[in-house]
């Protein structure tokens, strides 16, 4: 930072640095304007150096206790108190805590120049010094300079109190857009700009995207072992436990099935014809993929000068969180802003047996030994997804149903996922749920007894070696001292927040999985993380967007769906005013192996009083999500019916399926294609 | 004191990381791979290289426990050699090679590429656990 700059002489400076160089005449009257000017400024700023006499102000903003200073400027009127007793050290430190941008210059110096000439481009209000026309005092400025902030040449420039450096310094900080977001950090003794807490989906982008921007950030995570002692590295949930090692296990189970599909093709496998998967192999290979993973968030923290702490954090007041680190050492941390990033973990049933003998998915993807027979208690997607690719891993497998599947997305859907998965050989256990486990055996796997009840009272009993409970998610926002702070939070847990993200504490936000009433997607805290770090660093506007956010649950039949579902749709418009438009096709590539030709199906949600716009895109079948994200695209600019039915299909593929369908649902003809 | 080897070439570089192991089960191992020096000047022909071995050196003098540190330094030939795609450093499963220089926590995850080796900070995390 302290690149030390050349003292250019007057007129020496090289024409290439751009800078301009006025008449020896001219340069005289605008000295001689700049002398006054500097008599009458500097007078104010002397009262305040007396006001703070050698106020020791830690300058690279490490933990000082020394409370608010009074930044503004002082009023011209108390500029008449005599100047006594106060070194050249405090009048410079006076300046620097006097002004947001105080730059200290020389008229002679080409450096300078630049420096005015671009604060003068962004409009930034900086306060400029010229200390070669101030004689001796000048002179000791320098070498005061030099002390406080280990770099004597000009320019100098401090911002917020703090030393920034030179005129390379504020350049390059310019180009890479850190110089707006370090004036706007204003004044403060805090350690930090911003404390993120969670270094999960939303944190990490959340915590770089500040410091990026100029903020000093540091960013907090801390994983609290699961019941059966599962930990896993830097990154959160979607990438130790969520969506990256789910996609790995579901590649692993549809490769399954494609070894089988070969055999259709003319390939013959050698030996026995059955593929079977080694477990441990599989978890190996995920796991050590997910290592290098953790490995790279953390170099990546470094290199964009994010500070990492693996603490669990508390907070003592709004702006004071208490780190305890693994071997319990407690550290106090200062922060102008806290982003409040801890996602959630899965929950338990509160039933005998349940934290002793279950796993969550917080433990299924690092399972050292193959789970055998398998109870996914839930029906959400996390159970579902599991199942599936349990199943497909060979595996008996077996689902408890409390109510519906899939709550909250489109219904006509989910059952037709459920379907598919009943086919497969996937046991639904339907309106039951569990009230008891006994351990019958131990092992790895074990065996476990489980207890349940249907809805009419009837009994369910029976052993399986693994049992997962994916019943839901709580938000980690108890235990931190959120409330005791002034975070207001709902009854389930989640951070109550307007639409910029703010919580009901000014200086403190929140985003990604705590969020109240929001999707839980990856995708979407990363875009929360990103747009409030640029407003927090440079007071943009722009807020997320949460319509027609595209999600893929990836069971063995994938379904992709962006906005509304075919319920919500009705509830939102009326039933007159929807329009279903559907069709089920046969994939090509399930043609030779046989497949199923009834599963996949497709369908637009539109509404006729808009013109046929689609509110509701629909699909079920092989990669949906890389069909689901293209066609997000249309929904986001609106799209209509028509526009569909404008594009030209690229052939032979499943996506091409949206085009010109024809067939509605009001019609009652059979949605069942007829073919190429 | 960190233990210090030096090696040229990938045979030697598997011999001596198999005495290695051998002889200093559990402790951490940090592999080097660099490109080789000019027996005149003593300098490695890639200029990241020449910029990261003191930097490595120096962390590895300030390495919290020292005893518990193996480093080895190996050389990956001539510009010529490494440049090859088919150059066994980039192609063998155990090394898996991007870059010169390449600075490994073997059997971890945890490598640096390029400038990254520069950057004293960045080596520091290798030592933390
Ligand atoms: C099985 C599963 C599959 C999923 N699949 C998908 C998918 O396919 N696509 C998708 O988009 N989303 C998926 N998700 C959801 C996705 O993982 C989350 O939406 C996302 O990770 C949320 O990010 P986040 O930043 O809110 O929090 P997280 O990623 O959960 O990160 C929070 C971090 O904060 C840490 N933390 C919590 N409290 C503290 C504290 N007090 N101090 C320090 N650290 C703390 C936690 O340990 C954690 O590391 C899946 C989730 C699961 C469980």
């Amino acid at each position: 930072m302290n690149r030390r700059e050349p003292l250019f002489k007057q007129l020496a400076g090289p024409a290439e640095q751009g800078t301009c160089h006025l008449p020896p005449l001219i340069q005289d009257i605008i000295i001689l304007v700049i002398i006054i000017s500097i008599c009458v400024q500097t007078l104010p700023l002397l009262v305040l150096a007396i006001f703070n006499p050698g106020s020791a102000q830690d300058l690279d903003g490490s933990s000082s206790s020394s409370s608010s200073l009074k930044r503004n400027q002082v009023a011209p009127s108390e500029a008449m108190a005599p100047v006594e007793g106060t070194g050249v050290k405090a009048k410079v430190e006076g300046l620097i805590k006097g002004h947001t941008v105080m730059v200290f210059s020389k008229t002679t110096c080409p450096f300078c120049d630049q420096i005015k000439d671009l604060f003068k481009q962004r409009e930034i209000q900086a306060e400029y010094l010229e200390l070669d026309t101030l004689g001796q005092e000048g002179t000791d400025i320098q070498e005061a300079l030099l002390e406080i902030s280990g770099q004597k040449t000009v320019p100098n420039v401090f911002i917020n109190g703090k030393h920034f450096g030179g005129c390379s310094d504020a350049l390059s900080a310019d180009s890479s857009g850190q110089l707006k977001g370090r004036i706007r950090a204003g004044f403060h003794d805090y350690q930090f700009d911003t404390i993120v807490i969670g270094g999960g989906s939303g944190g990490l982008v959340a915590s770089k995207e500040c410091s990026r921007l100029g903020q000093k950030v540091a960013v907090f995570d801390f994983v609290q072992p699961t019941p059966l002692g599962s930990t896993w590295g830097l990154g959160g949930t979607c990438v130790n436990v969520g969506c990256i090692p789910k996609k790995l296990m579901h590649q692993a189970a549809l490769l399954g099935g494609n070894v089988q599909d070969a055999q259709m093709f003319g390939w013959s496998l050698s030996g026995d014809s059955k593929p079977s998967l080694d477990w441990p192999k599989m978890v190996e290979a995920i796991q050590s993929h997910i290592g290098s993973l953790n490995w790279g968030y953390k170099v990546a923290l470094r290199d964009k000068k994010v500070k990492y702490l693996n603490e669990y954090a508390r907070f003592v007041d709004a702006h004071t969180i208490k780190g305890v680190n693994k071997k319990g050492k407690e550290t106090e941390y200062t922060a102008q802003n806290f982003v409040l990033a801890m996602g959630g973990r899965p929950k338990y049933p509160d039933i005998p047996g349940a934290k002793e003998l279950g796993i969550t998915s917080d433990d299924l993807f690092s399972l050292p030994y193959n789970p055998g027979k398998t109870l996914c208690v839930g029906a959400s997607y996390i159970s579902l997804e599991c199942a599936g690719f349990l199943k497909g891993a060979g595996l008996d497998t077996t689902v408890m149903v409390r109510s519906i599947l899939l709550r909250g997305f489109d219904q006509q859907m989910a059952n037709k996922i459920g379907d598919y998965m009943e086919e497969e050989g996937v046991n639904f256990i339907r309106e039951c749920v569990p009230y008891k486990m006994e351990r019958v055996e131990e092992g790895q796997p074990g065996k476990i007894k489980v207890y349940a009840k249907y809805n009419d009272g009837t009994e369910f009993t029976d052993v399986f070696n693994t049992v997962l409970f994916a019943i839901g998610r709580d938000p980690c926002t108890s235990g931190l001292g959120l409330e005791e702070v002034g975070v207001k939070l709902a009854k389930n847990g989640k951070i109550i927040h307007d639409e910029a993200e703010r919580t009901s504490v000014s200086n403190i936000y929140a985003i990604g999985d705590v969020l109240q009433d929001k999707a839980e997607l990856t995708p979407l805290a990363i875009k929360q993380g990103m747009l409030l770090a640029r407003r927090i660093t440079l007071g943009d506007k722009l807020l997320t967007h949460y319509e027609n956010i595209p999600t893929t649950v990836f069971t063995p039949l994938e379904y992709g769906c962006v906005g509304l579902s075919e319920e919500d749709a009705e509830a939102k418009y009326g039933r007159d005013d929807i329009e279903v438009f559907h069709k089920n096709f046969w994939p090509l590539e399930w043609t030779l192996a046989k497949r199923s030709e009834a599963a996949c199906y497709l369908k637009l949600v539109c509404r006729p009083s808009e013109d046929m716009k689609v509110v509701g895109f629909h699909y079920l079948g092989p990669n949906a999500g890389e069909i689901t994200q293209g066609y997000a695209g249309m929904m986001v600019m609106g799209a209509k019916k028509a526009d569909f039915d404008r594009m030209v299909g690229i052939h032979p593929t499943n996506a091409e399926w949206f085009i010109s369908m024809d067939i509605t649902k009001s019609s009652g003809v059979s949605p069942t294609a007829a073919g190429c | 004191m960190v233990q210090k080897y030096k090696v040229e070439g990938f045979e030697a570089f598997e011999a001596k990381l198999a005495d290695i192991q051998r002889e200093f089960a559990g402790k951490t191992v940090l592999v080097l791979f660099s490109g080789s020096k000019d027996p005149k000047t003593h300098q490695s022909w890639c200029p990241d290289c020449v910029t990261a071995e003191p930097v490595v050196q120096a962390c590895l003098d300030k390495a919290p426990e020292p005893e518990q540190v193996v480093f080895l330094y190996v050389g990956v030939g001539s510009r010529e050699f490494w440049k090859d795609p088919q150059c066994i450093f980039r192609t063998h499963q155990s090394t898996q090679l991007k870059a010169v220089p390449t600075l490994i926590k073997w059997g971890s995850p945890q490598r640096l590429e390029e400038s990254q080796c520069n950057r004293p900070d960045m080596v520091e995390m290798l030592f933390d656990d």
